[in-house]
């Protein structure tokens, strides 16, 4: 097992957006992604993110794509939501500078387990969410995070509505 | 090709007096508001999968369409098609996870209002936050305005505005007075209302 770390600046982590994030003109191009994507829900007392580490799995940038979304849906073992959603890429000195332009120091860190071998998190996001700027930013496909559609598969073909890929 | 929810000018006589006043004291300092309390979730707004999903999203999307057929008759049929477009993919049971809120139809008022108080304004793409407030994105080749629609008409607003090769970020709330106030004084009015193509 992997020693947690600090991930490089280099580095990405993904989560999953879904639809209700993201905002989309009349024909489904992608406008932007809601400033709360980086919210931290206080209902469940979050004090972090969680994200699938991209760099952990090998291939090319569509190979890993395609991998993460395989390992969240096993991880999630049929409780996600799918319909419409995409993959939403973030550059780790990106994020981290975006937040130190509003005073704000975050950790992004690998911290894998037995069960989540790709696991990272991040920490140091308001809790109040009270800096929407921030999140803003944090959320801006300019700044730091772009999203992708979900590979189709087979399996999901029934199930999958791919959107339209990066910025409109 | 953008639409815009244009109204008749019958249909903009009906809309009360006091609706649209300006606060012409307002700043644009920042305002510290206080967060409207049915924003704080409830459990009557937040989804459990031994609840009835389905039921609990058809009653929410038919809560909202009510709303917006009591504005309907200022904006034109194919803005309240794509508005009930809009809140059904939002609200999609296949979309949603445990522990998500529906949206806040206070919320959802409040973008309504917004809405009736610019006739002219461009297609808004709407998202949801995890509070189930209702929000509103504009984007410009100058950049991208975000509105969060709060209960009892307050807002909270971000812009990126990209400036030679940096992007600037501005954050403002308070209420829609102000907002209006706010989106004038900085010239991002004109980032969501449609440009008039004059006649041939």
């Amino acid at each position: 097992m992997s020693k947690h770390r600090p991930l490089d600046d280099n580095e990405h982590v993904v989560r999953q957006c879904p639809r209700k994030k993201q905002a989309r003109d009349e024909h489904g191009n992608i406008l932007g992604v809601d400033p709360s994507f980086f919210e931290l829900n206080a209902e469940r007392n979050e004090n972090y993110l969680s994200c699938t580490w991209f760099e952990f799995f090998s291939g090319t940038d569509a190979d890993r794509l395609n991998a993460i979304y395989e390992h969240l849906k096993k991880k999630l073992k049929g409780k996600g939501r799918w319909k419409e959603a995409m993959l939403a890429k973030s550059n780790v000195g990106k994020l981290k500078a975006a937040a130190e332009k509003k005073s704000r120091d975050l950790s992004i860190r690998f911290t894998p387990s037995k069960e989540d071998p790709a696991y990272s998190k991040i920490s140091g996001l308001p809790l109040d969410n009270s800096d929407r700027s921030l999140l803003d930013a944090l959320a801006n496909e300019e700044v730091a995070t772009t999203l992708f559609p979900l590979p189709e598969t087979d399996k999901d073909a029934d199930d999958l509505t791919t959107g339209t890929m990066g910025a409109a | 090709m953008f639409y815009c929810y244009q109204p008749s000018e019958q249909h903009l006589a009906k809309i009360p007096a006091n609706v649209g006043e300006i606060d012409h004291d307002a700043t644009n300092r920042p305002q510290n508001i206080d967060i409207p309390k049915d924003i704080t979730r409830d459990r009557a707004s937040i989804i459990t999968l031994d609840e009835n999903l389905e039921e609990r999203l058809f009653s929410n999307r038919s809560e909202l369409k009510v709303l917006i057929s009591q504005i309907a008759m200022h904006i034109s049929s194919i803005a309240r098609q794509d508005l009930f477009k809009q809140i059904d993919e939002l609200l999609d049971a296949d979309g949603f996870s445990e522990g998500e809120s529906l949206i806040a139809p206070k919320s959802f008022s409040t973008f309504l209002k917004f809405l009736t108080l610019h006739p002219q304004m461009r297609r808004a793409a709407l998202t949801m936050t995890n509070m189930g407030t209702v929000g509103g994105t504009w984007r410009t080749e100058a950049g991208k305005l975000y509105i969060e629609f709060l209960p009892y008409g307050k807002y909270r607003t971000s812009v990126s505005r990209k400036e030679n090769d940096e992007t600037e970020y501005l954050a403002h709330e308070g209420s829609l007075k102000k907002l209006h106030k706010f989106l004038s004084d900085n010239n991002f009015s004109s980032w969501f209302q449609r440009v008039e193509t004059p006649a041939p």
